[in-house]
């Protein structure tokens, strides 16, 4: 009898723990599930901000692009001659979905092979007309690192002729994947906005110790002797809400 | 019988008395003459009237000049234009420089009632310059100055009395001269006139001024043109006006900072003037003008190029010191078609300067210049007359074709020309040269002249019209008739032409002041030497020299100037002299024929104070130029001729090029000078398999004389290879008619192209291809191979399937290993330059846009 009632109390008590192992088991399995669910959710809901802000900063890239084809559609207009001297630049220029803001620069083609150092001066002429004048220096040394083995530099000075180096400056270094050489140096500097009305400055390239031919584009606000022979870079940058993209392009007249 | 004596005697007395008193004449100096201080001479037209009621003619008349301040020149030649002939005595009771005597050839003289004009020739004393004063003077003849006679006589019997004021004339102290450039502009363009103003007198002259101010406008066809700004005042020793300064960087209408060269001597804040725009500033820097208003003075904003010139509006009147010299410029907007010309005058009330006229501008999209040399020559002498048509629109003028008439007393045939006959397209800025010679025949004293025109399409241009020349006896042309100012001499050949009556036995050549036997600092005509023709001799006169007589050895019948020959006399000079404006020059040359006649006739040599020089660059006319090239017929230096005058850059003027020795093309053959005073072209290499050395020459357009040669030659290297050109006007459809299409045309193409290098190339449709700017491509239909040197037509088929436009197409081809590199018919070097007839034009499409390449693009990080 108290076996009975004991087996009937142990099934009892087998029935009442089965019973809270199974709450249990829902209670953690929900656990699991909500957890998961609640992974998920956060999982895709970053998916769509970054698909948002991809596509944001494609369409600026795409901004930009069109930025530059819209400077150069301005800049060769009939006569060319006289348009071709528009320096005036865009601001906050409405494109699609953003707008563009473009800087048009004087592109002077400095390559050479000499062995360095060799110092390039040119001049800029300060202008303050325009919805976005001229103030940026931007160089690029590039190279073909299986043709010439050197490291080379680069550096900005404040004069003309080497001579004050301007520190403050954005200098990019891209180095060959393949290996810890470099291929390719970027100059970038923000000419003061309180410049005097012709500014001088000159850039160095370095380290050419085996004479080997390098590539070296500098654009720069317009030199006082500009004319409609001369070459034209800009940069451009499209924006899309906190989205921004930058093109540089330099082109000529054939 | 007494009482009767004396009756008979007062009666011949009174009839002797009023047959004297009767033979009145009257002397006047023509209005408007007027001697100016500092001239090497000036011509007084004195006017001689006989009395209406004179009961003689005038036979013989003596000019007695007081020898003070001047002498009569032995320039002076009889009068050609009355109506009976005088010639030149020389007789021992009146002799030159204080007197010269004219009597009647033969017959009757001047009738009463009649005039005839006696153009004398003065100098200053001795040859020298017309005299300095301190202020302007007049100068007048004594009653008994001028002497006239009934009788053909060497003696100075008065039978004839002086009625009047004897003649009187004034003699300026300032010196004026005024030019318009450019002498061809659209309308809206700017016209600068400039007067320069030399001080003679003997004393510093302040507060000069030009009047009237602005220059009185005379108009023909309707021009108009009016002032911008004020006018501009030079700078002297003692007056510091600002010098004009160049725009260093090219200005668009918005900006507010005028960077200049320099700023040098302007005003820390003022009024500019740039173009026909009036700009305002409240500051400078060194090299710019900050706080700039524009469109000042009811003016427009614009932009302006790099190298305009910034005139300061802050000038005042200026003081010049003896001999000083400076000028006065306005500018002037062309604001209707037409031509006019400007006139004024410089004074500080006591001392003036004449009325002068500025040369003829002429105003419109499409306009013409005549010119002519020379001004005077002999009986069956050519004349050689040029137009100068020149396009200031913005489109291109085709098929531009002259058209000239003959005006004038002498007979003139056409001997050649125009060449070319028609033009058959002038770029917008670009102006084309036509020519014309005629022979001139006719007796001395008849004209000749020309007026003519230009058109292209329904468009003219206005009716020019050249100076007018004049049939002379002895023709006497001097070679070169301009040279520069301060130049470093060379030889200068005087042509001298006899249609007279008797041989010529003598020619005797004055040099006028300034002379010089130094070439130093101080400049003038420095005599070197002489070559006469063969079987002549020479001789000269003074130290420094002046004068050269020539004298033919006998039998002047052989050795002589034969009537209807001529001959040339050489003089070279060490140096020339240094003139501000340009200033020309008397050679009087005295031609004495066998029969003892002696005539002068002037010849004049321009000094200009225009400097022209010329540079090579590379073929962007901004880099250096290489020490060589290569002769493939693509390779080309840029030539920059630089027109100056006082250091001053002048514009509008053409420059002619021409290669002088080596070979080459040039894109064109004149061009005119911009606002910073240049002339670019563009020489060609040409096609040789050996080096060449050329050398170009730039001379200012009509002026032979003023010329600049590049300081050393060009050198082209031999080319090695192949080298294709494209043969210009080439381009048709296959039928051989114009390009001009609509969208479907599958026509085909025809273009010719040459090989100038020494390889053969091969041409074929796989390396060479067809296409125009619009993506349309077309196939080489059968291939060729050039041989060095050979020519051949390529024909290309296909379809035009895109539209429309007007562009010229893109031939590219890449022969192999022998070719010498991608050709680019759109590229195409000048000289093989594309005309109009080489664009493809595809339903009238409007012309191709501008071309661009991208050099590099990158994204930023």
């Amino acid at each position: 009898m108290d076996g009975r009632k004991g087996m009937t109390g142990a099934r009892r008590l087998k029935a009442g723990n089965a019973s809270g192992a199974s709450v249990i088991a829902v209670i953690f399995i929900l656990a699991v599930i909500t957890f998961f669910g609640v992974v998920f959710s956060s999982f895709l809901s970053t998916g769509v901000e970054e698909s948002v802000s991809e596509a944001g900063s494609e369409r600026a890239l795409y901004i930009a692009e069109a930025g530059v084809e819209t400077a150069i559609g301005r800049l060769k207009m009939t006569p060319v001659s006289t348009n071709w001297l528009w320096n005036d630049g865009y601001l906050n220029k409405a494109v699609g979905m953003g707008t563009v803001t473009v800087e048009v620069l004087q592109h002077e083609d400095r390559s050479g092979s000499l062995v360095g150092p060799r110092c390039e001066s040119f001049t800029s002429s300060i202008e303050a007309a325009g919805a976005f004048p001229a103030r940026t220096v931007y160089a690029a040394l590039t190279w073909d690192p299986t043709v010439n083995l050197n490291n080379l530099d680069m550096n900005l000075y404040g004069d003309g002729t080497c001579a004050a180096q301007i520190t403050g400056l954005s200098k990019t270094i891209i180095y060959d994947p393949a290996g810890a050489s470099r291929r390719a140096v970027f100059l970038r500097y923000r000419i003061p906005d309180a410049a005097p009305a012709v500014v001088t400055y000159s850039a160095k390239v370095l380290n050419n110790t085996a004479g080997t031919a390098y590539k070296l584009g500098i654009s720069h606000p317009d030199d006082t002797a500009f004319n409609s022979s001369s070459k034209r870079a800009v940069i451009s940058t499209g924006h899309v809400n906190d989205a921004n993209r930058e093109v540089f392009a330099a082109f000529g007249r054939p | 019988m007494k009482k009767t004596a004396r009756i008979i005697f007062l009666l011949i007395s009174l009839i002797a008395s009023r047959a004297n008193a009767a033979n009145t004449f009257s002397a006047s100096a023509a209005s408007g003459t007027g001697a100016v201080m500092g001239d090497p001479a000036v011509v007084i037209p004195f006017v001689i009237t006989n009395g209406a009621g004179s009961t003689n003619d005038i036979k013989t008349l003596f000019f007695n000049i007081p020898t003070t301040n001047y002498n009569i020149s032995a320039a002076t030649a009889a009068p050609t234009a009355c109506a009976v002939a005088w010639n030149v005595q020389n007789p021992a009771s009146c002799l030159l420089p204080g007197c010269i005597e004219f009597q009647r050839v033969s017959g009757g003289g001047l009738a009463p009632g009649a005039s005839c004009t006696f153009d004398i020739v003065l100098t200053g004393v001795g040859g020298a310059l017309i005299p300095a004063a301190s202020m302007d003077a007049t100068d007048a003849l004594a009653n008994t100055s001028i002497v006239a006679s009934k009788n053909a006589t060497s003696t100075q019997s008065a039978n004839f009395t002086l009625t009047g004021s004897p003649p009187s004339w004034p003699r300026n102290a300032l010196a004026a001269t005024m030019t318009a450039v450019p002498d061809s502009v659209g309308t809206g363009d700017a016209i600068s006139v400039s007067m320069g103003v030399t001080n003679r007198s003997s004393a510093a002259q302040s507060g000069v001024i030009a009047s009237p101010d602005p220059p009185a406008r005379t108009y023909t066809g309707g021009a108009n043109a009016t002032q911008s700004g004020a006018a501009i005042y030079g700078s002297t020793t003692a007056t510091t006006n600002p010098a004009p300064a160049a725009l260093s960087n090219s200005l668009t209408a918005s900006m507010t900072i005028v960077q200049a060269a320099s700023t040098a001597g302007f005003p820390a804040s003022g009024r500019l003037l740039i173009d026909a725009e009036l700009v305002d500033y409240t500051g400078k820097t060194a090299t710019a003008f900050t706080g700039c208003a524009r469109a000042a003075g009811g003016t427009t904003a614009a932009g302006h190029f790099a190298g305009a010139l910034i005139y300061s509006q802050n000038t005042s009147s200026f003081t010049l010191a003896s001999g000083e010299s400076s000028t006065i410029t306005w500018l002037f907007n062309a604001a209707a078609a037409g031509t006019v010309y400007f006139t004024s005058s410089a004074t500080n009330v006591t001392a003036t300067s004449k009325n002068v006229n500025s040369n003829i501008a002429a105003i419109g999209a499409f306009t013409a210049q005549l010119s002519m040399t020379p001004l005077s020559l002999v009986s069956g002498q050519n004349v050689t007359v040029t137009m100068t048509a020149a396009n200031n629109g913005t489109t291109a003028l085709t098929n531009v074709t002259p058209t000239l008439g003959a005006l004038g007393t002498a007979m003139l045939t056409p001997a050649s020309g125009p060449t070319p006959s028609s033009i058959a397209d002038i770029a917008p800025g670009a102006s084309g040269a036509f020519q014309w010679t005629y022979a001139v025949t006719g007796t001395p004293g008849q004209t000749y002249s020309f007026t003519g025109y230009a058109a292209s399409g329904a468009s003219n241009t206005n009716t020019a019209a050249s100076a007018t020349g004049t049939l002379v006896q002895y023709g006497v042309a001097v070679s070169p008739s301009t040279v520069a100012t301060g130049a470093a001499g060379g030889a200068f050949t005087w042509t001298v032409s006899n249609r007279g009556g008797a041989d010529i036995k003598t020619v005797a050549i004055t040099i006028p002041p300034p002379l010089t036997s130094a070439c130093g600092v101080t400049k003038g005509w420095g005599y070197s030497s002489n070559t006469p023709p063969a079987n002549w001799t020479a001789t000269t006169t003074g130290a420094p020299v002046t004068s050269v007589t020539f004298n033919s050895n006998t039998p002047y019948a052989t050795n002589g100037i034969p009537v209807g020959g001529s001959k040339s006399f050489t003089i070279t000079f060490n140096c020339v002299p240094a003139v501000t404006s340009d200033a020309a020059y008397n050679f009087a040359a005295a031609v004495t024929d066998t029969a003892n006649a002696a005539t002068t006739i002037n010849s004049y040599i321009t000094v200009t104070a225009y400097q022209l020089t010329i540079a090579a660059y590379d073929e962007d006319c901004a880099g250096v130029a290489p020490a060589s090239k290569t002769a493939d017929g693509a390779s080309a230096y840029c030539l920059k001729a630089s027109l100056s005058a006082g250091g001053i850059p002048v514009s509008g003027k053409a420059i002619d090029f021409a290669i002088t020795s080596g070979a080459g093309m040039l894109d064109v053959a004149s061009t005119v000078t911009d606002s910073s005073g240049s002339a670019a072209v563009k020489l060609t290499a040409p096609c040789s398999t050996a080096g060449v050395n050329t050398m170009v020459r730039a001379t200012l357009s009509g002026s032979p004389g003023l010329y600049g040669d590049l300081g050393s030659s060009l050198v082209f290297t031999g080319v090695s290879g192949g080298s294709l050109q494209y043969l210009s006007g080439s381009f048709k459809k296959t039928d051989g008619t114009s390009p001009d299409i609509s969208t479907g045309y599958a026509g085909g193409f025809i273009l010719n192209v040459r090989n100038c290098g020494n390889g053969a190339l091969t041409l074929n449709a796989a390396n060479t291809t067809l296409t125009d700017r619009v993506g349309n491509g077309f196939t080489l239909a059968s291939g060729a191979t050039l041989n060095a040197g050979a020519s051949a037509q390529l024909s290309f088929i296909g379809a035009v399937s895109a539209g429309p436009s007007n562009c010229a197409p893109t031939l590219t081809a890449d022969a192999g290993a022998g070719y010498t590199g991608a050709f680019s018919y759109y590229k195409s070097p000048a000289g093989n330059s594309i005309s109009a007839s080489d664009t493809l034009i595809v339903d009238s499409g409007a012309y191709c846009p501008e071309v661009v390449k991208v050099l590099d693009w990158r994204e930023l990080r």
